[in-house]
């Protein structure tokens, strides 16, 4: 190997324990008392391990003045990440399959209106649609933020089902409607068992972007119904009492955990599903 | 009447998303941008008064803090996730064995939620217990590193901590522009007598320029946007010193009752993000319709 | 069965217009094909046959009755796509059957009957359980048939079909397709780019050019009477050389007069000239001759009084296996002749050349129509 190589791989190789360092100290620190914290180091392993921490963290840490852990706060990201992946995924799947297979006049317009909807900053949309949930009956709600998180999702759903479909021949759909095949049919039969690598791209993004909101949940959601970012943001950010740092970084891990599982089994899919509708836009 | 709901069954599936985004971004955006102009202040009032809370806005300090805040940690952000991104992608795609798992852990900060990053630096940083402590216990008695509650500095932290989380991003980007470069191209210069740095330099690089510029927009747009890492490393303190567009807005609206100046910044916030989009979307646009 | 009219249709694109009023009427049985170059509307066309397009005007009628507003897929057609379109998600045997599946008006087992029957045909029963990514591009050539052909249809339409498939399993498919509108004898509108396709497999050719009807005619007659200098270079490969010329009345012997590479004037006489041609006496012509209209002196025979004779030298010789094509420049432009193989004519030297002029035609320059 030439010096060159050598180099290239120590490089590298800082840069692996620039990215891992925080993973490291959070794990250590999420398994050492309070006093191990106090005594040893932020690097040194812990003197005695302790699951305390991430029992605390999910039964009976202090949320505000609840003091009962984080699991209710899971939950409700649950429901309001699940619905909302799913129904801004099939909208956006029938949007980008109208707009490529069934075109008509000014159909670009409306993408490009949908796609503009993809880069507000959100600022300029949380007054007005703060009144809204209020009008419709649902602020405060899980119901009201999976109807926020659709309504901005479908922007990005549908920019990836329709650069998706447009690589797919639109003689397979002339095919099919010769065939006989109509519309839904057609969606049903042929776009859909076409759509898988688009469909768990899209669900990957739509999952991580809707878990890791923080905005909008901090914004449109009250008291037992706050999803899990805010809820640790809660956590680590109370004025009151000591500072548990072992608490906040098992707190932090259980928030982190579902994005990162999801992130490392099918990691390949989101690169590529990142770079895809970055790069081509 | 059959007949009719086929012909425009397509239009109808289209109907309900484009009514909500109609509705929800562009209508929103009508309403910010006209609240912006009136007298509203705890409630929204639909009174015409000009430019009155522009006026106010900027004649408000904390104002001035944020929008310097926003230049300097947009600056140091997109330049050194650039850095650091092209660096990467650029040793990765040296033919690395090991390439695929290091580009997982180069890249696993994006998956995580602003939140949680911000709660691991946030410890990290801490002067009593956190790399302060460290480096003392090295040996290093007087090291001082408190740059989380000094004034002047915290606004740095943010930084660290979102060049932490966003360059493994900007580094898959980078690679898959390096990766889309017509190998024939790079054998050419290389029979040509060309050195390596001088085919990164001369013709590579060069060659993505579409990709710099795509990186720098979703930068930008990440900086402009960028409010939970404020919120949870540095909560906009000590005081306001590190408060940015987005975090000021979301406390005149929500903590502060100032429905018109906040209007009033988010609409500022949007035309920023609009000057930096707009010609982006335009041109992607246009190079689909020339392919 | 059935015939096909297409009257007067025009298809417009925003405020280009593609179709312009086409007509065409081919009767039952008849293999119609489309040729001409990319844009020239063939594609279009078929579409609106099809019905995936709808024309701006005119009307289109299948087996006499105008189609215009029903749907395709009650048009009663089937049809075979440039990139096969076979549904990559469902087996041979599913792609096949999907048409008849989606419309339900047959029993699983007329379905089965019905599958069993066009595998055998196209021999791809061993293939029926496979997906298409599995199968060459000869055979999802045959599956795209099998999927058109199963269901019977009035008409079939082939979408540039060949042109996918190399140059070998070209020949073999096109020979195919031939054989098969001889056994079942069904009407066939078939879009090609490729002139060799469309004389070997029509029975009836429509040359496009610009949304136009060039010329509608027997395959013959095309080749040997194109309508205009445009089907006289399409169609034909090498195509037909077309040769500024002037033509001359000496004691009422009509005769062209070429310049010749070394500036002399080579005159010709016509044989047998039409009457019609007499008014452009004095004026500018293209000459129209194909290829093998020449010879070489040597190999010429039976020579006749259609034959004239004449030297040139030759700036290029290509052999092509059964023949010699030979380049020579007459009228300022170069001109491919087609000579026997075991020719003598060599390239640099000057050759004597045969040309039948009673296989000549004639175009008028300004407008490029067949006199």
């Amino acid at each position: 190997m030439t010096v060159g190589r050598w180099l290239l791989f120590i490089v590298l190789g800082i840069f692996v324990a620039y990215f891992l360092t925080p993973l490291y100290v959070m794990v250590i620190t999420s398994l050492k008392s309070l006093d191990d914290i106090r005594m040893g180091g932020m690097m040194s392993l812990p003197t005695e391990i302790t699951f305390d921490p991430w029992i605390k963290a999910w039964n009976s840490a202090c949320v505000g003045i609840q003091c009962e852990g984080l699991n209710g706060y899971f939950w409700n990201s649950v429901k309001i990440a699940v619905p909302a992946v799913l129904i801004s995924t099939i909208l956006g799947a029938l949007n980008g399959y109208v707009l490529t297979k069934w075109r008509f006049r000014g159909a670009d317009i409306v993408f490009a209106l949908m796609l503009f909807g993809c880069f507000i900053p959100f600022q300029v949309v949380l007054m007005p649609m703060a009144r809204m949930l209020g009008f419709l009956g649902v602020a405060g709600t899980i119901p009201g933020l999976v109807l926020v998180h659709v309504v901005y999702g479908i922007g990005f759903a549908t920019l990836f089902f329709r650069n998706y479909y447009v690589t797919i021949p639109d003689e397979l759909v002339k095919a099919a409607t010769i065939d006989g095949a109509g519309f839904f049919t057609i969606f049903w039969r042929i776009m859909l068992p076409l759509s898988v690598p688009i469909i768990v791209v899209t669900v990957i993004w739509q999952f991580t972007q809707i878990w890791n909101d923080f905005l909008f949940g901090v914004s449109f959601s009250a008291g037992g119904g706050q999803p899990i970012t805010v809820a640790l943001n809660n956590i680590v950010n109370s004025s009151t009492g000591v500072k548990e740092y072992n608490l906040d970084m098992a707190a932090a891990m259980i928030v982190g955990l579902p994005t990162f599982l999801v992130y490392v089994f099918a990691g390949r899919y989101f690169i590529r599903g990142l770079t895809a509708g970055s790069v081509k836009g | 009447m059959l007949r009719w709901l086929q012909n425009n069954l397509p239009r109808i599936v289209l109907a309900p998303s484009l009514v909500a985004v109609a509705v929800f971004v562009y209508g929103f955006i009508i309403w910010t941008a006209y609240v912006s102009m009136t007298s509203s202040k705890l409630l929204p009032r639909y009174d015409f008064a000009g430019l009155l809370q522009y006026e106010k806005l900027w004649s408000m300090p904390r104002w001035y803090v944020a929008l310097e805040n926003l230049f300097v940690f947009s600056g140091l952000f997109i330049f050194f996730c650039m850095a650091l991104g092209l660096l990467l992608a650029i040793m990765l795609d040296q033919r690395i064995r090991l390439e695929g798992a290091l580009r997982t852990i180069y890249l696993y900060p994006m998956a995580l939620s602003f939140v949680v990053t911000g709660t691991a630096w946030k410890w990290i940083l801490n002067p009593g217990l956190g790399v302060e402590k460290m480096v003392r216990d090295l040996g290093f008695e007087s090291f001082e590193f408190n740059w989380l509650v000094d004034p002047d500095m915290a606004i740095y932290t943010i930084v660290i901590a979102g060049v932490w989380q966003s360059s493994g991003f900007v580094m898959a980007m980078f690679l898959a522009g390096l990766r889309s470069i017509d190998s024939e191209i790079i054998k050419a210069a290389h029979m040509d007598g060309a050195s390596l740095p001088r085919i990164y330099l001369g013709i590579i690089i060069p060659s993505m320029s579409p990709v710099f510029f795509s990186t720098f927009v979703v930068l930008g747009h990440l900086a402009i946007k960028s409010f939970d890492l404020i919120v949870v490393l540095t909560g906009g303190g000590p005081g306001y010193a590190t408060d940015m567009p987005a975090t000021f807005m979301y406390a005149m609206a929500f903590q502060r009752g100032r429905i018109g100046i906040s209007a009033a910044s988010a609409t500022i916030m949007l035309m920023t993000v609009m000057a930096v989009v707009v010609p982006y979307l335009y041109s992607e646009l246009r190079k689909k319709d020339n392919d | 069965m059935a015939s096909l009219e297409i009257r007067n249709v025009i298809k417009r694109f925003g405020a280009v217009e593609v179709l312009k009023n086409i007509d065409i009427n081919i009767d039952d049985g008849e293999f119609l094909v489309l040729v001409g170059p990319s844009g020239c509307g063939k594609s279009t066309l078929l579409n609106a046959i099809a019905g995936l397009e709808n024309a701006s005007a005119g009307d289109i009628l299948i087996d006499n009755k105008i189609v215009n507003d029903i749907p395709p897929k009650d048009r009663d057609i089937a049809m075979v796509f440039q990139s096969y379109a076979l549904y990559p998600n469902m087996t041979v045997r599913n792609n096949i059957t999907f048409g008849m599946r989606v419309r339900k008006r047959r029993t699983a087992e007329q379905i089965e009957v019905a599958l069993d029957r066009v595998a055998e045909l196209l021999q791809i029963t061993p293939l029926l359980d496979r997906k298409p990514s599995q199968l060459s591009g000869g055979q999802r050539q045959r599956v795209a048939m099998g999927r058109a052909l199963v269901r019977d249809p009035k008409i079939f339409l082939f979408d540039e079909p060949l042109s996918n498939l190399d140059a070998k399993l070209r020949v073999d498919m096109r020979t195919e397709i031939k054989k098969l509108h001889q056994r079942l004898g069904t009407t066939i509108v078939y879009v090609t780019h490729d002139q060799i396709e469309a004389i070997t497999l029509a029975t009836r050719i429509a040359v496009m050019k610009d949304g136009i009807v060039q010329q509608f005619d027997t395959p013959q007659v095309i080749y040997t009477q194109p309508a205009n200098a445009f089907v006289a270079s399409f169609m034909g490969s090498p195509a037909m050389n077309l040769i500024p010329a002037k033509l001359g009345d000496e004691d009422g012997n009509l005769h062209v007069e070429v310049i010749q590479e070394s500036g002399e004037s080579l005159s010709l006489e016509i044989h047998k000239p039409e009457d019609r041609l007499r008014a452009h006496v004095g004026a500018a012509i293209l000459l129209g001759l194909r290829p093998e209209a020449f010879g070489d002196q040597e190999h010429s025979v039976g020579i006749n009084e259609s034959v004239r004779q004449f030297s040139s030298p030759v700036e290029m010789t290509e052999p092509t296996g059964p023949d010699m094509l030979a380049m020579i420049n007459l009228g300022g432009v170069e001109v491919t002749t087609r000579l026997n193989a075991a020719t003598q004519v060599r390239m640099g030297s000057a050759g004597h050349f045969t040309v039948d002029m009673s296989k000549a035609v004639f175009f008028d320059s300004e407008s490029g129509k067949r006199i």
